[in-house]
C-alpha cells in the first residue's frame, strides 16, 4: 500500500515530530535521573525496582485488599461459619493433658490402673515392702546385728 | 571465542556493567545494550507516557520493558533490539491500562474517593501534563505540544502505537511492523488514519 501525503499533511507531520523530539530531549532532570537509575536496574538484573519509580505502588494493592476485607466481612457476618463440635477424643485427650502436667494427678491416675501396669514408682514401692517383710522375718529369728 | 579480551582503558566508566550476568552476552554485548537503553529511553519514556497519562507508571513500564529485554532477549542481534523492545513496551503499557481499569472498577464500588490514579480520563485535554514542573513549558509551544499529547492519547492504541514509533522513535515502517507485530500495510494505514486524526482535532493548535 503506497500513501502519498499533501504538502499540508508532510508539514503537520514534520512538526509533530519536531514537538515531540523537543520534548524528549527536554524531559526534566529528574525524570533523566529516573530513567537511568531504571536502566541500571534492569540491566542489574535481579537487583531491586528503583524505590523512586515504584512510589506509589503500594496502591495498586488498594483494590486487592479491599476485595479481600470485604470477602472476610461476608464470611463473617453472612456465612454464620460453621463451628465443629469437639469430639469426645478431644476431651479426653485434654484431660491427659492435665493428668501429664499435674505430677499427683498423675500418681493418682497410676494408682487406679491395674497391677499389670504399675509405674515404675510403684515397683520401687513393692521392692521396699519386700525388704520389710523379709528384714521382719529376719528380726523373729533374732535381732538384726545381735 | 577469546575469553581474555582486552577491555579499553575506559571500561571502568561502565560502573552498572560490573556485576552483570547477561547469560550467553559478552562484556562488549553489555555495553552495546546499555548504549540502545540509554539510547532509547527518553522517546521510550515519552511514548509511555502519553499511553499512561502518568509519570511513574511510565517509568515503571519502561523498567519492566528493559528487564525483559535485558533477560530474554539481549542476545538478540543488536538490529532486533528496537522492534522488540517497542513491541515489550506496548505489552507493558496495555498491562498497565488493564491493571488501571481494573483498579478503576474496584474503586467505584468504594465508599471514598478513588484518588488520582483511581481516575479514568474523561477529557483528553484535562489529562494533559501539566506544563509548569517540566522544562517543555519553557519552549514556545507548549501549549501545542500539551494539546498533540493529549490527541494522541485519545488515538485508539494501534494507531498512537503506529504514530508514535513512526513520527517521535523514526522507525521505518518495516521496524514498526515488527514491532507492532502486524504488516507493513497495517501500519501504513494506521498512521495514516493517525495523521489525518490529528490534524482534524488539532487544526486550531497548529494554524
Amino acid at each position: 500500500m503506497s500513501v502519498e501525503y499533501d504538502p499540508a499533511t508532510l508539514e503537520f507531520e514534520r512538526r509533530a515530530r519536531e514537538l515531540l523530539e523537543r520534548s524528549a530531549e527536554a524531559l526534566p532532570a529528574r525524570t533523566r535521573s529516573r530513567l537511568t537509575r531504571a536502566r541500571y536496574a534492569a540491566l542489574e538484573g535481579a537487583a531491586p525496582r528503583a524505590t523512586a519509580v515504584g512510589r506509589g505502588s503500594w496502591r495498586r494493592w488498594l483494590p486487592a485488599g479491599a476485595v479481600s476485607a470485604a470477602m472476610l466481612a461476608v464470611l463473617l457476618f453472612v456465612g454464620h461459619p460453621h463451628v465443629p463440635a469437639v469430639p469426645q477424643g478431644s476431651v479426653a485427650g485434654g484431660e491427659d493433658l492435665e493428668l501429664l502436667a499435674d505430677r499427683d494427678a498423675l500418681a493418682l491416675a497410676q494408682d487406679q490402673m491395674g497391677e499389670g501396669q504399675a509405674a515404675p514408682d510403684q515397683d520401687a514401692d513393692y521392692d521396699f515392702y519386700s525388704w520389710a517383710v523379709s528384714a521382719a522375718q529376719d528380726e523373729g529369728n533374732g535381732p538384726v546385728g545381735s | 571465542m577469546n575469553a581474555f579480551v582486552t577491555l579499553p582503558a575506559d571500561t571502568a566508566s561502565f560502573l552498572p556493567l560490573r556485576n552483570i550476568d547477561l547469560q550467553d552476552s559478552t562484556q562488549h554485548d553489555a555495553r552495546s545494550l546499555e548504549r540502545f537503553l540509554a539510547g532509547i529511553e527518553r522517546k521510550a519514556f515519552r511514548i509511555a507516557q502519553i499511553g499512561l497519562r502518568h509519570e511513574d507508571d511510565a517509568l515503571d513500564a519502561v523498567q519492566d520493558a528493559m528487564l525483559r529485554l535485558v533477560r530474554s532477549y539481549a542476545s538478540r542481534p543488536p538490529e532486533e533490539w528496537k522492534p522488540l523492545f517497542y513491541r515489550i513496551l506496548e505489552n507493558c503499557v496495555r498491562d498497565m491500562q488493564r491493571r488501571r481499569t481494573v483498579r478503576g472498577r474496584v474503586m467505584s464500588w468504594l465508599p471514598w474517593p478513588a484518588g488520582e490514579e483511581g481516575e479514568e480520563a474523561r477529557d483528553p485535554l484535562e489529562q494533559a501534563p501539566d506544563p509548569a514542573p517540566t522544562p517543555a513549558a519553557q519552549v514556545q509551544t507548549d501549549e501545542t505540544l500539551r494539546a498533540l499529547d493529549a490527541v494522541v492519547a485519545a488515538l485508539p492504541a494501534r494507531q498512537r502505537q503506529a504514530f508514535l514509533l513512526r513520527n517521535l522513535e523514526g522507525m521505518d515502517v518495516a521496524a514498526t511492523a515488527r514491532a507492532m507485530g502486524c504488516s507493513e500495510g497495517s501500519v501504513k494505514t494506521h498512521y495514516f488514519r493517525a495523521l489525518q486524526t490529528l490534524r482534524a482535532q488539532l487544526g486550531a493548535f497548529w494554524s
